[in-house]
């Protein structure tokens, strides 16, 4: 998809995003006049990212971004059908994370300079986390909202980019044999804070992130597997101290149907509608799940499944496989081992967070509220997925290939 | 009712270009060629061995995490790291215990990085490479130290040990079965193992490619174990470092015995 080849794609993205637009446009006999800005505005960046790209990054392949404008796309609808009057605000976030991506494609392009960042966005991950720490009031069970001038902020969503950043600056080849322990205390020190503000679900994707990097750093399964034997049993103690809280999160896993108006009550209506949208769905807006408490944000796969039926649905958990795949290519062909490393963190992360949250919206796994990347709701979150989407797209050599190498 | 058939078009229409755009980015992105390919060399210049570096870093050690696994002694487990950015090479010094140098002089580890030039001597510990950016068809030996290890003359074939045939004064290596001597005084270093390019050839399943080295210094001779499979012993005790080799001293391989003999003694 390089070259002249984007522009059939984008085409098809854009025919796609005007059918599903025109759906919450018009809604009975008036017209969304936000959704009518937000789809302009949308589309507009995106067909002008293809032109800016192709002319600045001559052989790279805008797939990526592709699927990541795809993905938004079908977020910003799910979210116009179900709730217009976050439309807006969830449209300024990705206009807010696709100018993280572009910015961060640009701060990493040269890796010496990426280095000199490497204290600094340590330090300022772990004093987020502190400060939403002891700021924090009880969202929903976990302390990770932050609200700053009104505007709430979920950190550990922004520390995910600080957290890949410092790891790759740290573990790439040259850095690797100095400061292998300094990132080993930042990382257990994150995923403690998590545990802490019982974020637990990010704090799984912190370890799952922490595990490919180590994996990165060593190529040694033996490693892992001991960090892993590691982690469960720290795991275990914290399960024991904290039984009342952890215990809770698991207790309905695989019972929901033994709990439908309490614990179970949200996966048990994702599985009844998901059923009910079969293959080609009942319709945008339609649906029934929208009414369930996060909807648009843990919940969003089953709206999906339910409004735009099990072919979208599948098509979007296969991008998550597509985007994983391509990560781990690019890493073989990397300009240097700090985008080989950020990649596979960047598409591991995106890969184990969607499956975490389309398998525990099922109860194949615990529900543990994660969002899906780029479709489900929430600012922070989305801001946190284009910026980690640029550490997959740097490590593409032919991001370069066009210019300096 | 234009709501009703929007709804209904869009529920047919939606999943066909769905997976156009999925499968289509998903199979570019699946698919694209990024491999770097040979982007330069290091040659060993104890035994010629060509290194291919094919990747935009490179990093050089003992250890099998390295992408170049340098079984030598001297190397530290992860020593150093060629790298090509922005279109020039650089040199890093992992903070190796040995230390590298770049044509004799030091790449300090705390200097973050020295520049490499096609050409350029490579010391790893004891271990000397050529770095070079385009390796030609058939390597200029003028630009090598020891051109005697790359013009082919060290080869000979005498029975199971193939030892060089070149009796005249000086150190030698005598092949205790067949008699056969060697003199190893143009040498910086003598590879012995299986491979057929090694100076020391010994046509045995059980000897590893690339077996022991026996190396050159200001004082004498000394004879290190490649981590071979079987190992090295030098008169009947195994070799475990590096060690000094001294007049009749017998270095055994899988029962292959070689002899050292030093000259006017």
């Amino acid at each position: 998809m390089s070259g002249a080849k984007w522009f059939p794609t984008m085409l098809l993205i854009s025919i796609f995003q005007l059918i599903t637009f025109v759906q919450i446009i018009f809604v009975g006999d008036t017209v969304n006049k936000t959704a009518v800005f937000v789809f302009v505005v949308f589309t507009a960046m995106e067909w002008l990212w293809s032109v800016v790209s192709t002319l600045l990054f001559k052989k790279s392949s805008l797939a990526l971004e592709g699927i990541a404008f795809f993905l938004t796309g079908i977020g910003l609808v799910v979210v116009g059908s179900t709730n217009p009057s976050l439309l807006l605000k969830q449209f300024v976030a990705v206009i807010i994370g696709f100018i993280s991506y572009v910015a961060l494609l640009f701060l990493i392009s040269n890796v010496d300079r990426a280095e000199r960042f490497r204290k600094p966005m340590g330090v300022a991950a772990i004093v987020l986390l502190i400060i939403t720490l002891i700021f924090a009031k009880n969202t929903h069970g976990a302390y990770n909202w932050l609200i700053i001038g009104g505007i709430s902020i979920q950190a550990s969503e922004l520390v995910k980019v600080a957290f890949i950043f410092v790891g790759a600056a740290t573990l790439e080849k040259i850095q690797s044999t100095r400061h292998l322990t300094a990132y080993v205390i930042f990382s257990i020190t994150c995923v403690a804070l998590l545990f802490l503000m019982r974020d637990l679900g990010t704090a799984l994707i912190f370890f799952f992130t922490f595990v490919v990097l180590a994996f990165m750093r060593s190529g040694d399964i033996r490693t892992i597997v001991f960090l892993c034997l590691g982690a469960a049993m720290l795991a275990s103690l914290i399960v024991m101290i904290r039984s009342d809280y952890v215990l809770r999160r698991f207790e309905a896993y695989r019972h929901v149907w033994e709990y439908p108006e309490s614990k179970g009550y949200q996966q048990t209506r994702v599985l009844t509608y998901s059923v009910s949208g079969g293959l080609l769905g009942i319709g945008i807006g339609q649906g029934k799940l929208k009414h369930v408490f996060a909807a648009t944000e843990d919940l969003v796969f089953g709206v999906i499944c339910e409004e735009w039926g099990m072919l979208i649905a599948f098509l979007i958990a296969l991008s998550f496989v597509f985007i994983f795949i391509h990560s781990i290519r690019s890493a073989n062909g990397a300009r240097s081992a700090f985008y080989s490393i950020a990649s596979c963190a960047a598409g591991g992360l995106f890969l184990f967070q969607s499956a975490l949250n389309i398998f525990g919206v099922t109860d194949f796994l615990p529900l543990t509220g994660v969002t899906l990347p780029f479709v489900s709701r929430g600012g922070s979150s989305t801001i946190s997925c284009w910026a980690l989407l640029a550490f997959i797209k740097a490590a593409d050599n032919r991001t370069w290939a066009g210019g300096k190498k | 009712m234009q709501a009703e058939f929007l709804i209904s078009f869009g529920r047919w229409v939606l999943p066909i270009i769905a997976f156009y755009v999925i499968v289509g980015c998903g199979v570019s992105l699946v698919r694209g060629n990024r491999k770097t390919g040979t982007i330069g060399y290091i040659v060993n210049s104890a035994n010629g061995d060509q290194i291919p570096l094919t990747a935009y870093e490179t990093s050089i050690g003992r250890s099998k995490a390295c992408d170049v696994v340098l079984a030598y002694t001297t190397v530290s487990r992860f020593h150093a790291v060629i790298a090509k950015r922005g279109g020039e090479w650089f040199i890093f010094d992992t903070f190796s215990k040995t230390g590298t140098t770049v044509n004799g002089e030091k790449v300090l580890a705390n200097s973050r990085s020295a520049p490499l030039n096609s050409g350029d001597e490579i010391l790893f510990g004891n271990a000397t490479f050529t770095f070079f950016e385009n390796l030609p068809k058939n390597i200029d030996i003028s630009t090598v130290e020891n051109p005697a290890l790359f013009d082919g003359d060290a080869k000979f074939h005498t029975g199971e040990i193939i030892l060089p045939e070149n009796i005249t004064e000086g150190y030698k290596l005598k092949n205790c079965i067949s008699g056969e001597e060697f003199v190893i005084d143009n040498f910086e270093s003598i590879l012995i193992g299986s491979r057929s390019d090694a100076h020391i050839h010994i046509n045995s399943s059980s000897v590893s490619r690339s077996h022991a080295l026996i190396s050159r210094l200001n004082e004498g001779w000394i004879i290190e174990d490649l981590n071979s499979a079987t190992g090295t012993l030098l008169n009947g005790i195994p070799v475990t470092e590096c060690t000094p080799l001294s007049n009749d001293d017998v270095i055994e391989i899988c029962g292959f015995t070689i002899k050292f003999i030093e000259p006017y003694t």
